[in-house]
């Protein structure tokens, strides 16, 4: 049956993707990227870069796309595969890190959503953010990248685990660890 | 999109999640409306040229010429090296062969000049027997 659903799911995508112009899912999927490259690497500057550069990549390889998955999960997984070719070359230029853009933790955490209006909701808020953050930063790239695809993109296990590249029950597995973390962190400190 | 995996999570993981997930979200919109320009470096369009299929190919060319020619200027060097090693052995050789050979004539010249000396004092020295009876004779002669 899912093998079902994902079959026609592709076989639109396909319809859509021969009907779509290429400027027309870049301007729509964009901003979605850069949340998600944003998210992962806390560099504006670097998540721009890199969502230019996945934009640029899927434009060379527009016509070659099948329509296997949906326009966004392959758009994704261009993303992961460039995040993961930047984080290799921080670690190998590893006398540039004083150069970094990253914002740090506790700055991230100043972003706060709309819902909470008081003063105290707010402190709680971003407190509650910072300890997600510092859970976030412990977290393996692997994790970090489904933890962000799940929490943040709000994708189902099966488009992440599509977008990755991996089984579901290893997303699942994944994912859970980075709970252990992300519950751990909070918990702490309640 | 919706969620079909839940985790057993608390209302306050629940809740920290969704203000993490709001937050990153406000933020992500600020930055995605910010205006940012972004430089190039030299080094960034260096290695892009580097990394070009024309560079590629050229470098791979080099690599497959050096591969080529540096194994045989070696073999070709340690060709003519046997070839010279080869020559000074001959010669020597011919040497040896020629210093032998004036050694081994010396010893027959000297072996031929003993004889010779020995023979010329043998009949000098010695009475043939032939004339021994004449020469009693004439003893018992001189004797009467």
């Amino acid at each position: 049956m899912a093998t079902t659903v994902l079959e026609s799911m592709g076989k639109l995508a396909v319809a859509t993707v021969n009907g779509q112009d290429f400027a027309e899912a870049a301007a729509q999927y964009r901003p979605q990227i850069f949340r998600f490259l944003l998210a992962s690497l806390r560099d504006p500057d670097a998540a721009e870069t890199l969502t230019q550069d996945c934009l640029l990549k899927a434009h060379r390889n527009w016509g070659s796309f099948r329509g296997d998955s949906s326009v966004m999960t392959w758009l994704l997984r261009i993303a992961i595969n460039l995040q993961k070719d930047h984080w290799r070359s921080r670690r190998m230029q590893f006398w540039k890190t004083t150069n970094s853009n990253s914002v740090d933790a506790d700055d991230a955490s100043q972003w706060l959503p709309s819902l909470a209006s008081s003063p105290e909701q707010q402190v709680v808020a971003r407190d509650q953010i910072r300890l997600v953050w510092q859970a976030v930063k412990g977290l393996s790239e692997r994790q970090r990248t489904v933890f962000m695809l799940r929490h943040v993109e709000e994708m189902e296990i099966h488009e992440i685990a599509n977008a990755i590249g991996l089984s579901e029950g290893t997303v699942k597995a994944h994912l859970s660890r980075a709970m252990v973390r992300v519950r751990a962190e909070l918990g702490g400190k309640r | 999109m919706s969620i079909d995996f839940k985790e057993p999570e608390d209302e306050q993981v629940e809740i920290a999640l969704r203000n993490f997930r709001d937050s990153v979200r406000a933020w992500s919109d600020e930055e995605f409306a910010r205006s940012r320009t972004i430089e190039r470096s030299r080094w960034n369009g260096f290695w892009r040229a580097a990394a070009s299929p024309a560079m590629g190919w050229a470098l791979a060319g080099v690599l497959m010429l050096g591969g080529v020619a540096v194994p045989v200027s070696v073999v070709h060097e340690r060709q003519v090296a046997d070839e010279q090693a080869k020559k000074l052995a001959i010669q020597q050789e011919r040497q040896r062969l020629k210093e032998e050979a004036a050694r081994e004539q010396a010893v027959v010249a000297m072996n031929d000049d003993e004889l010779l000396s020995h023979v010329d004092s043998d009949i000098a020295q010695s009475t043939p027997d032939a004339l021994e009876p004449l020469a009693s004779l004439m003893n018992d002669a001189n004797g009467n």
